[in-house]
């Protein structure tokens, strides 16, 4: 301890920071504290030094304090404000409750119940079973070409421009029939307009889709324009041929008598791609239906506007064969006519007024 | 006995972070805290704002001590929390009464006895010293911070702050220490 000895051992600073950060032994302090009371310029400097450290000290709790304050801050304008959940909580609990009251959600549907008034909608736009559910939806879900491509809205206005036509052109009861659906469409959309949750996009495309099969069908009364003998030439191959001139005089002739056309514009006609024909029994017909279908002079025909063009559903007292079948076309003669062959029969059937068949895919036959 | 070991464990974890240097662990004893010291000063005629701010003080009296080396387990973290918040408060209470009875206002004596006078005299030179750590440069202010308040050792320093070795945290503190007083003499 020499240099406790030395008058100003505070002049050593690491013997005055020890002595100040209290890291000496108590003799050795006991000794330096006596100079201390004998030597005022040593006990300024001890002083100061400790008001240093002190300073260093404070400096230290607080730059600590004030960040554990910014950190509580930041939690705190993270953390959720409960006042504010919990009102709008009590909020929510109160709308419920009002609503449940007064019955807001009594026409709230599930899903389930959602698709059942869907297929019911499908099933109310199908005044007779012409058309199998399946194909039905099949072609309600997948439509192809250039309906796919066309957007819902357009669809829906111009099904519901053939819409409006249509119960003119047809008969009094399809009329009848298509006006009521019309209603009920109408207002099973207006429902749906009113429901939550479901997408705008997918409502208007069920809707589309619904109408299209709903509004745009219509009865058709074929009359038979010719018949000819099972075992002779089908009359597509005689018009081609040209080989039997008699028969393709007699169909130019019943096709002109049908259809008001000129022979020319009958023999130019080739068959139309955009029907898709079906045969069914007639003993499917709905009652008034098959009152109508007067035995062997006239077949009734389903006519229905699908996405992918139009689907024709004849009911024959006998059902084609397959080759028949395969052999059948769709002649459109000018703009609102029709002649099927049918087997042995030359069936004619005028369309209704606007009657465009648009969606044009490669014919499908379906028996 | 599951409770206590359940807090031994906490409060190891929580000690552990300290050490560290993770201040997160104050935010999660502060938050654990906040209720029953709100509620303790609310009793005793002190405000919201007081309880933050002496449970912040008390962290880091906690903070200091463990940090330094002088914290010492006997108790849980907590109940050292409340302890302290309750010194301090008590404290702050003494102080308040005498502010309000004049008995150290300087003002209301004109001749204030000399010790009165030397402690505020003191105090305000501790301030000048804080006030100066923060104008000299961020690693000298941290060195000295490591040193004089955490108590670290050089070595430790050196690993800290990225130091050679001891040596040149030793060297390197001198210079910061006669910055800090260069820095004092200009606010004085």
């Amino acid at each position: 301890m020499s240099e406790s000895n030395n008058i100003h051992w505070t002049e050593n600073e690491e013997l005055l920071e020890q002595f100040v950060l209290g890291r000496l032994e108590s003799a050795e302090v006991v000794e330096l504290e006596k100079h201390l009371q004998e030597c005022d310029q040593c006990r300024k400097v001890v002083t100061s030094e400790r008001e240093l450290i002190a300073g260093i000290r404070l400096a230290g709790r607080g730059s600590v304090k004030r960040r554990l304050a910014q950190r509580l801050e930041q939690r705190k304008a993270h953390s959720p404000n409960w006042y504010r959940v919990a009102g709008v909580a009590a909020g929510i609990v109160l709308l419920v409750t009002v609503g449940v009251h007064n019955g807001w959600f009594v026409g709230t549907e599930t899903q389930m119940e959602k698709r059942n008034r869907t297929d019911k909608t499908e099933k109310l736009a199908e005044p007779t079973p012409a058309v199998s559910p399946e194909r039905q939806a099949a072609n309600v879900e997948k439509p192809s070409g250039d309906a796919a491509r066309r957007s819902v809205g357009e669809e829906q206005q111009k099904v519901q421009g053939l819409a409006a036509g249509a119960p003119k052109a047809a008969g009094a009861e399809s009329g009848k029939l298509a006006e009521a659906q019309v209603d009920k469409l109408k207002d099973l959309k207006a429902a749906d307009a009113g429901r939550e949750g479901e997408s705008r996009e997918k409502k208007d495309r069920i809707a589309a889709s619904t109408v299209a099969s709903a509004l745009v069908t219509t009865w058709l009364q074929g009359t038979v324009i010719s018949e000819r003998d099972q075992n002779a030439p089908a009359p597509a191959e005689m018009a081609a041929n040209a080989k039997d001139e008699r028969a393709v005089l007699r169909k130019e002739k019943a096709v002109n008598q049908f259809a008001g056309k000129t022979s020319k514009e009958v023999a130019g006609g080739k068959a139309d791609q955009n029907f898709i024909i079906s045969q069914k029994p007639n003993t499917d017909l709905p009652p008034t239906q098959r009152a109508q279908q007067q035995r062997g002079f006239s077949v009734q025909a389903l006519l229905q506007k699908i996405p992918t063009g139009t689907q024709i559903t004849v009911y024959l007292d006998s059902l084609l064969t397959k080759k028949e079948f395969d052999q059948t076309r769709v002649q459109r003669i000018g703009e609102d006519s029709i002649i099927m062959n049918l087997g042995s029969r030359l069936v004619g059937y005028k369309l209704p007024p606007d009657w465009n068949a648009q969606g044009v895919q490669q014919p499908r036959k379906e028996k | 006995m599951k409770p206590s070991l359940f807090f031994l464990t906490t409060d190891a974890k929580t000690l552990d972070l300290i050490r560290k240097g993770d201040e997160e662990a104050l935010v999660t004893l502060y938050e654990s805290n906040r209720k029953p010291i709100a509620a303790y000063i609310a009793r005793n005629s002190g405000t919201t704002e007081d309880a933050q701010d002496v449970l912040q003080e008390s962290l880091v009296i906690l903070w200091e001590r463990i940090r330094n080396g002088r914290f010492e387990y006997r108790a849980q973290l907590n109940t050292f929390i409340y302890a302290t918040v309750k010194n301090l408060w008590s404290q702050r209470l003494r102080q308040k009464k005498r502010l309000s009875s004049g008995e150290i206002d300087p003002e209301a004596h004109e001749d204030p006895s000399p010790s009165i006078l030397d402690a505020l005299i003191a105090t305000e030179r501790v301030e000048m010293v804080r006030d100066a750590l923060e104008t000299i440069g961020e690693q000298c202010r941290r060195l000295l911070l490591l040193f004089y308040w955490e108590e670290q050792s050089m070595e430790e320093i050196a690993v800290r702050l990225g130091f050679a070795n001891a040596d040149t945290v030793k060297a390197k503190k001198y210079q910061c220490k006669k910055a800090l007083e260069r820095a004092l003499s200009r606010l004085q």
